[in-house]
């Protein structure tokens, strides 16, 4: 029986080879977040530096751009300022995991976000959509009346006044807050 | 002794306190078609978040479980990238 076994096992391998599996390619969005002491002066090695990390890979860049410079909501890896560039990029699907481990190696990179895609958008579409979307809000907020996203809540006694320790209450803080901004200095 | 209200009395203020939340129209994003909430829409994301950064509750902000669901996403995209806080 063992001897049997042993004969189909060989013959098999002999006669088939497993086909290799071929990964499928899709389309994805990178956000890339660089940043360093030198960057504040040259950037360019940080882009050349993402470039050479989705070529390490083997993705095939559609658009690549630098989309901010911003300060960082929270310090990451001691920076509290950051480049973000932004990718489309084509590459097998085996090769994501690669490339955040890479990623997530470099000392020049502080985060790395990839997510897939059905189809890389048009510049047209990404115009469209974030203008769309600031509509909704300003529309949202002309339904909702002053109170804006409140859902239409008046600020009630008990919730004016200064701010307490666990951060400032109801829709009255969204007003503070645009009071805030709009006084000078 | 004050008298006691009656189940349907209760039931019946609870829904007075709840009719302003309820009263409402279709959630803000809905309206728009082909809209897609994305991450490095910090503005968007911003104002539907309060000071401490925590995403405000569907009964606040109107909208839909669908987009709801995607703003949550997208905050929790935004954050890892450092575009949010994860405490305001």
């Amino acid at each position: 029986m063992e001897e049997h076994r042993l004969t189909t096992g060989s013959t098999e391998a002999a006669t088939s080879e497993p086909a290799a599996p071929v990964a499928r390619t899709r389309p994805y969005e990178g956000m890339f977040v660089a940043f360093n002491k030198e960057a504040r002066k040259t950037h360019e090695y940080l882009e050349e530096h993402i470039q050479a990390l989705l070529a390490k890979v083997g993705a095939k860049v559609a658009r690549f751009h630098k989309w901010d410079q911003r300060q960082l909501a929270f310090e990451i890896n001691g920076q509290r300022e950051g480049i973000y560039y932004l990718v489309y990029f084509e590459a097998p699907t085996d090769v994501i995991a690669h490339l955040k481990r890479e990623a997530e190696l470099s000392e020049l990179v502080l985060r790395a976000l990839v997510l897939a895609l059905d189809r890389i958008p048009t510049e047209e579409e990404l115009r469209k959509r974030s203008s769309s979307a600031e509509e909704a809000m300003r529309e949202g907020e002309e339904l909702r009346g002053e109170g804006g996203y409140d859902g239409g809540r008046r600020p009630r006694s008990d919730r004016r006044g200064p701010p307490g320790p666990m951060g400032p209450m109801g829709p009255g803080d969204g007003e503070r807050e645009r009071e805030r901004e709009a006084e000078p200095g | 002794m004050p008298k006691k209200k009656s189940r349907i009395a209760l039931a019946r203020a609870r829904q007075r306190r709840y009719k302003k939340f309820v009263d409402r129209g279709p959630c803000r994003f809905c309206k728009k078609e082909g809209l897609v909430i994305d991450y490095k829409d910090v503005g968007t994301l911003e104002r539907l978040c309060s000071q401490q950064g925590k995403l405000f509750s569907r009964k606040r902000s109107g909208n839909c479980a669908k987009h709801q669901r995607q703003l949550k996403n997208a905050v929790k995209q935004a954050r890892y990238v450092g575009l949010l806080p994860f405490v305001g």
